[in-house]
């Protein structure tokens, strides 16, 4: 036996060892009660922009209103899926209660083509409550049934009023940490910007509490450390629930001169681009680039040194889509990626005002991306 | 591509799929279980940092900008929850026990010559290391992880992982509990 082995030997059960499923299934359903820490970046955030209902986003909030009944209503969203069936994909994400009928909510983001950016038309709504995990679900369908041929009820009467009163407190909460998204400068701080101060995080909370006129909510803390991480609106407790953690180690850059100077190149090139074109700035969206345009762009680019092929890639609602050559619109160069090499594009309007023919929806599925191009030798055809 | 494909499922729970949240957070947590196990010694408390580690990984999904990139992400979730651990472990064995109060036969893992025995002292001279020279050696010799995914995982520059080998290595080399049971070609020529 090699000393390799033995030291290998002696660290082998743990090699072996594994999660049972009971444990999986735990972890899953705790993340999915609490929520994402942060809304993705991965079209969210812009997409929600001029959409009517005031929040949509993965809401970092597991609140629940409680009733007279004892029934329990999750605030922590609405689901507007896209098919009549336990587990279906949530389109759009999910969208916060604000005091309306789940149902109504759900008709305005399939009006917007938010739902199923292949159509607006809004198809018979039903609206559901898991038993387990108390999420509102909409499904469409005109079948009245089937919250009960999916375990699941009708959404008790008072909810509207439930998620009114404590809508505002949920959405205040979140937005200190960013509400319905990071800025570029979270972002770019990586996890510090996690950070919160507790005591301005409670003074804030207990503000928003009086104002509402709350009695008898209070701000508690779960965790421990000096770190406001995350926060949560809990009915049942008649609190708000921060959590606390240890600083998160800060991020120390220490990536090559070279690869640094490359990227800050590619951030200049692109905040000159975005200067220069107002379209960029200001809507959002280039859409049918004139030969010209494109042969600027890559003027700037090649001035930039980049000499490394790089990806130009349209982050969508959710699906990651490449340009192709029958792509008209470009969206705001939002971000930077220095890990892959990929310039993130956000569209900033509805994917079916992006998109709107079926033709350039071929070209598109869940989670591909298609024919990347890459710079320079940009080969975009208007 | 695959269905089992980190990457791949990463993509799908960004844009909402829950059901790629499964084998996601299988991959991660027992990733972050072996971790834990090996360097903190205590399954319980390792599957209780695992479990923490995998709910970190999906709700934190949406931030990882390259989903090519997840295990080594989840790597350094989960070397950061078990640093933590380590560190809160050492405290609270300080202050409660300091070896310098404990009795001769009360020194921990006396070196036997069984199997069981070099492995016990193996393991105790590795939890004598500093914590991030142990979780060096736990990423290198139970995940296999090469010099940059190591440094990857514990933040830093592959030369100041390479060197907690070293020093990792070194320090082991003259434990005096492993000074008979451990030559030094292993401590020299291991990778």
């Amino acid at each position: 036996m090699t000393d390799r082995d033995r030291i290998e030997r002696a660290l082998s059960d743990a090699r072996e060892l594994e999660l049972t499923d009971l444990e999986v299934m735990s972890v899953v359903a705790r993340a999915r009660d609490a929520g994402p820490r942060r809304v993705s970046r991965f079209g969210r955030r812009r997409i929600v922009v001029g959409v009517l209902i005031p929040v949509v986003c993965a809401a970092g909030a597991a609140a629940y209103v409680a009733r007279p009944s004892d029934e329990k209503i999750a605030l922590a969203g609405i689901n507007c899926v896209l098919t009549a069936e336990r587990g279906a994909n949530s389109g759009p994400g999910t969208a916060v209660p604000d005091g309306r009928d789940p149902v109504t909510i759900c008709a305005e983001l399939w009006a917007s083509a938010m739902v199923d950016r292949r159509t607006k038309t809004v198809p018979p709504l039903v609206a559901c409550v898991s038993q387990t995990a108390g999420d509102v679900t909409v499904y469409p369908t005109a079948d009245k049934s089937i919250c009960e041929r999916l375990d699941q009820t009708t959404v008790p009467a008072g909810y509207e009023k439930a998620t009114a009163q404590l809508a505002p407190l949920q959405r205040r909460v979140e937005r200190l940490w960013g509400g319905g998204g990071w800025t570029a400068q979270e972002l770019r701080a990586g996890e510090t910007g996690w950070c919160r101060s507790l005591p301005i995080v409670t003074e804030i909370a207990e503000a928003e509490i009086r104002r509402l006129r709350l009695v008898g909510w209070q701000v508690r803390t779960t965790g421990s450390g000096s770190c406001a991480v995350s926060g949560r609106v809990d009915g049942d407790m008649h609190s708000v629930i921060i959590e606390l953690h240890e600083p998160f180690e800060p991020h120390v850059d220490d990536r090559p001169p070279d690869v640094v100077k490359h990227e800050n190149a590619w951030v200049t090139a692109w905040q000159e681009v975005r200067s220069e074109f107002p379209g960029f700035a200001t809507t959002g969206l280039l859409c049918g680039p004139p030969a010209e345009t494109i042969a600027r762009l890559k003027v700037i680019l090649k001035r930039a040194d980049v000499t490394a092929p790089l990806e130009l890639a349209l982050i969508g609602r959710d699906h990651t889509i490449g340009f192709t050559s029958r792509l008209h619109c470009m969206g705001l160069v939002d971000e930077h990626s220095d890990e892959n090499e990929r310039i993130v594009v956000w569209p900033d309007a509805p994917l079916g005002e992006l998109y709107p023919t079926d033709a350039e929806l071929e070209a598109l599925g869940p989670g591909e991306t298609f024919g990347l191009p890459t710079f320079p030798g940009l080969g975009l055809t208007p | 591509m695959t269905d089992d494909d980190p990457a791949h499922l990463t993509r799908r729970l960004q844009s909402g799929d829950w059901d790629a949240a499964e084998p996601l957070a299988r991959r991660a947590g027992n990733a972050a279980l072996r971790t834990a196990a090996a360097a903190l010694g205590d399954r319980e408390a390792a599957r209780d940092i695992a479990q923490d580690v995998a709910v970190d990984v999906l709700r934190g999904i949406a931030s990882l900008r390259d989903p090519g990139r997840f295990d080594a992400w989840a790597h350094r979730i989960a070397v950061r929850h078990t640093m933590t651990a380590l560190r809160s472990r050492r405290q609270r064995i300080l202050n409660e026990s300091p070896l310098a109060d404990l009795a001769p036969g009360q020194e921990p893992s006396a070196i036997d010559t069984t199997d069981s025995g070099e492995a016990a002292a193996i393991r105790d001279a590795l939890a004598a290391l500093p914590p991030k020279q142990h979780l060096a050696m736990v990423l290198r010799y139970v995940h296999d992880l090469s010099e940059a995914q190591i440094a990857d995982a514990l933040g830093c520059p592959e030369g100041t992982a390479s060197a907690y080998l070293a020093r990792a290595r070194r320090s082991l080399r003259r434990s005096p509990r492993l000074r008979d049971l451990v030559t030094a070609a292993f401590f020299g020529g291991v990778r």
